[in-house]
């Protein structure tokens, strides 16, 4: 029991006292003490005046002067029957179900219509600002873009100096071209954010309009005066790197152009399945459970194969990819060490429906180098920053030090980065509703464990470049909070955030080509906590 | 369907009949009973006198309905000046670009006795409490308030998201305040 300080109880207790909210050994007490003690006995009473003049208050200045409601009362049996009768329509009987699900699907249709029909969630200027600022954090690679105009086709290979294309031997036919002209159209890479915003702003008046589906954004423009009818750009979400786009004359006549995906090299030290994008199959259920034997793989062995490969690391930059397809779960590698392939096949021939394939690397069928063409190098950073660096880690041998550290973590970020991804393009949000629950339980550890050791290896770049960043005026800021509903957007941001630190971080330590931009450390820092932000976040929504 | 099932859905249907009649009962007696305290707390929190008494007969038809659920519900009362009081702040959150209401004390203390004499000293003695009640901080006032309303701490405690034992601290100051104001001894 509480001593009293002064021997007496205090105008706290005395008030709970007459309140009734002392506990039953407490009031006893304070109950005897006030036989005893006069003093008390006169402050219960100055407690009890002063309760006294509040309850005079309530009754005169708040109880009598207050305004009266303004209606009468409302009759709140009524009010309380007509509640009920709602709630009542509100449940529908059963034999009425197949209607509400109509009308269920009624709503649904009108919903997307209303999506199409809405304005834009997302400003069209505003989304190519940034799909130019993450082109332009890209390494610069040469790309092919296929190029229609109705019969006609063209491939492009943007990314490279004019004069490189003219000495390959590139000419656009000329119809082409001329279409190009009409529409004020650059055809040097017209599928880039920046020749659609270039030809955007120099359009009439026109009216925009931004559609988000299945990962991509599609921009569309109608124009309503000039040679050009309606433009549209489609960029993927995670990257918003531009995939197709279109321009469509009032004369009928149009030009497409999609990206021409290139055949993987895996000499270049990725996963192919990670670089290329997962293959869209259709939607294979789960297996049902003690379902034995199979005769054709689902959804349940993909991710059997997935979660075994994961086991040895073969998910995490070995070029194997997994597909599943006609019935069967394909794995397929090529360029891999004899023991690796060995190991593979002792993983997964006992399976069935599965299919192991390997194979030796085909030369490289990329864009072939064009004369004069240099391939890029990298710059080592301005000699200024470098010294700066230098002197911020203690030293020329301190700085070559950490520069390894950090792009040893850096790889192996952006190796669980691009597994994360994987993952999350194989089992987008949508596509989960056919998985059982034990098969979503293994896809969520699997992801969960990825952007774990994502987030490890971004906490050890942090904790390394942290101190030289802040030195630079660039100090990490906290995370800034992201709200995802899915973790596969979320991990796809991730990525995309990833895929900028990397970037930034090889113009930091001069390890790639290109010029260090002014703000480079604070961009950099940036980056940082919107990585770790996006994985929170994932997380989050992983362990929900 | 089997007579069996009719009757028992029968049975059902006059059962949930019942309930809902005997709830409605319980929650009308409580509305007469408590409409004006409630009506007037929420004009403490600033809401003008039409939105308090939309206000009002909403958190009893919400009381209703959550009754009706099953929610167990130990002090309806104190639930309704719960309810109350946060729909009354957000409310209060969607106007708050209008002027918050407040009522002169010269409008609230209109002829309070037919003796000018005791009438005067009455009105001092309103106007001090009224002087101490401002120099309280919004939590002290808002514990007294509902106080004053009868609710106990674990009540009040619960209605502004504090604990009973900060609820009795408040309101020890709040006391102590008034009666400083009282004594004369400044207001702070």
């Amino acid at each position: 029991m509480t001593q009293w300080a002064s021997g007496h109880p205090d105008d706290g207790v005395l008030l709970r006292y007459l309140d009734g909210e002392l506990r039953g050994r407490e009031t006893r007490r304070v109950r005897a003490h006030l036989e005893a003690c006069w003093q008390c006995r006169c402050e219960r009473e100055a407690l009890e005046a002063t309760v006294g003049d509040c309850v005079e208050y309530r009754r005169k200045a708040m109880a009598a002067g207050m305004p009266e409601p303004p209606r009468p009362w409302i009759d709140i049996y009524a009010a309380m029957n007509r509640q009920d009768a709602r709630a009542e329509k509100a449940a529908i009987a059963p034999g009425w179900r197949w209607a509400a699900a109509v009308l269920a699907a009624g709503l649904a249709l009108a919903l997307v219509y209303r999506q199409f029909e809405r304005p834009p969630a997302v400003e069209a200027a505003a989304l190519l600002n940034r799909a130019e600022a993450a082109a332009e954090a890209r390494p610069a690679k040469p790309h092919r873009v296929r190029i229609r105009a109705g019969r006609q086709e063209f491939v492009r290979n943007s990314g490279v100096r004019p004069a490189s294309r003219a000495a390959a031997g590139e000419a656009m036919p000329a119809g082409m071209k001329n279409l190009f002209e009409r529409a004020h159209y650059d055809d040097a890479d017209p599928l880039s954010a920046r020749a659609y915003a270039e030809w955007r702003d120099g359009a009439g008046e026109k009216r925009d309009r931004v559609v988000e589906s299945a990962g991509l954004y599609e921009i569309r423009t109608v124009v309503f005066s000039g040679e050009l009818a309606e433009a549209s750009l489609t960029l993927r979400a995670a990257d918003l790197e531009p995939v197709a786009g279109r321009l469509q004359f009032r004369d009928d006549n149009s030009l497409e152009f999609t990206r021409v995906s290139e055949p993987p090299a895996p000499a270049d030290g990725f996963a192919v399945a990670s670089h290329e994008g997962v293959p869209v199959r259709p939607a294979v259920p789960s297996r049902p459970a003690a379902t034995s034997p199979r005769n054709s793989a689902s959804i349940s062995d993909e991710l059997e194969v997935l979660a075994a490969l994961h086991k040895i690391g073969a998910d995490l930059g070995d070029p194997v990819q997994v597909t599943l397809a006609d019935g069967r779960v394909a794995v397929e590698g090529a360029g891999l060490a004899p023991d690796r392939q060995r190991q593979i096949h002792a993983l997964l021939d006992a399976h069935p429906n599965v299919v192991v394939r390997f194979s030796e690397p085909a030369p490289s069928g990329g864009i072939p180098p064009a004369g004069g063409d240099a391939a890029p190098t990298a710059a080592p950073p301005a000699p200024r920053l470098e010294a700066r660096l230098e002197g911020l880690a203690g030293g020329h041998a301190q700085w070559e030090d950490l520069s390894s550290r950090l792009l040893d973590a850096n790889e192996a970020a952006m190796a669980r980065a691009y597994a994360l991804r994987g993952l999350a393009q194989r089992f987008p949000p949508g596509g989960t509703t056919a998985l059982s629950a034990a098969d979503r339980h293994t896809l969520q550890a699997l992801a969960a464990e990825h952007v774990n050791a994502m987030a490890a290896q971004v906490e050890a770049i942090e904790g390394s470049l942290g101190p030289v960043l802040a030195g630079l005026g660039a100090p990490i800021p906290k995370s800034t909070p992201a709200h995802f509903a899915a973790w596969q957007t979320a991990g796809e941001e991730a990525f995309a955030a990833a895929r900028r630190q990397e970037m930034l971080l090889s113009l930091l330590l001069g390890v790639a080509p290109g010029t260090q931009p002014a703000g480079l450390p604070a961009d950099l820092a940036r980056t940082l906590a919107e990585v770790r932000s996006d994985l929170e976040e994932c997380l989050r929504v992983l362990e929900q | 369907m089997s007579a069996y099932s009719i009757g028992n859905e029968l049975v059902t249907i006059l059962r949930s009949s019942r309930t809902a009649s005997r709830l409605q009962t319980q929650v009308a007696q409580l509305f007469e009973e408590s409409r004006e305290d409630v009506f007037r707390y929420l004009l403490t929190l600033g809401l003008d006198p039409s939105s308090a008494q939309d206000a009002v007969q909403e958190v009893f038809l919400r009381l209703y309905a959550a009754l009706k659920k099953g929610e167990g519900i130990a002090s309806p009362r104190g639930w309704v000046f719960r309810v109350a009081h946060n729909y009354g702040l957000h409310l209060r959150a969607r106007q708050a670009n209008e002027t918050r209401f407040d009522v002169e004390m010269e409008e609230r203390l209109v002829a309070v006795g037919p003796n000018p004499e005791r009438e005067l000293l009455e009105r001092e003695r309103i106007e001090r409490i009224h002087r101490g009640l401002d120099g309280l901080s919004e939590q002290q006032k808002r514990c007294l308030f509902l106080r004053m309303e009868g609710l106990r701490y674990p009540e009040i405690g619960a209605a502004l998201g504090i604990s009973a034992s900060a609820v009795g601290e408040f309101l020890r100051r709040a006391v102590a305040r008034l009666r400083k104001t009282d004594n004369g001894e400044g207001e702070r």
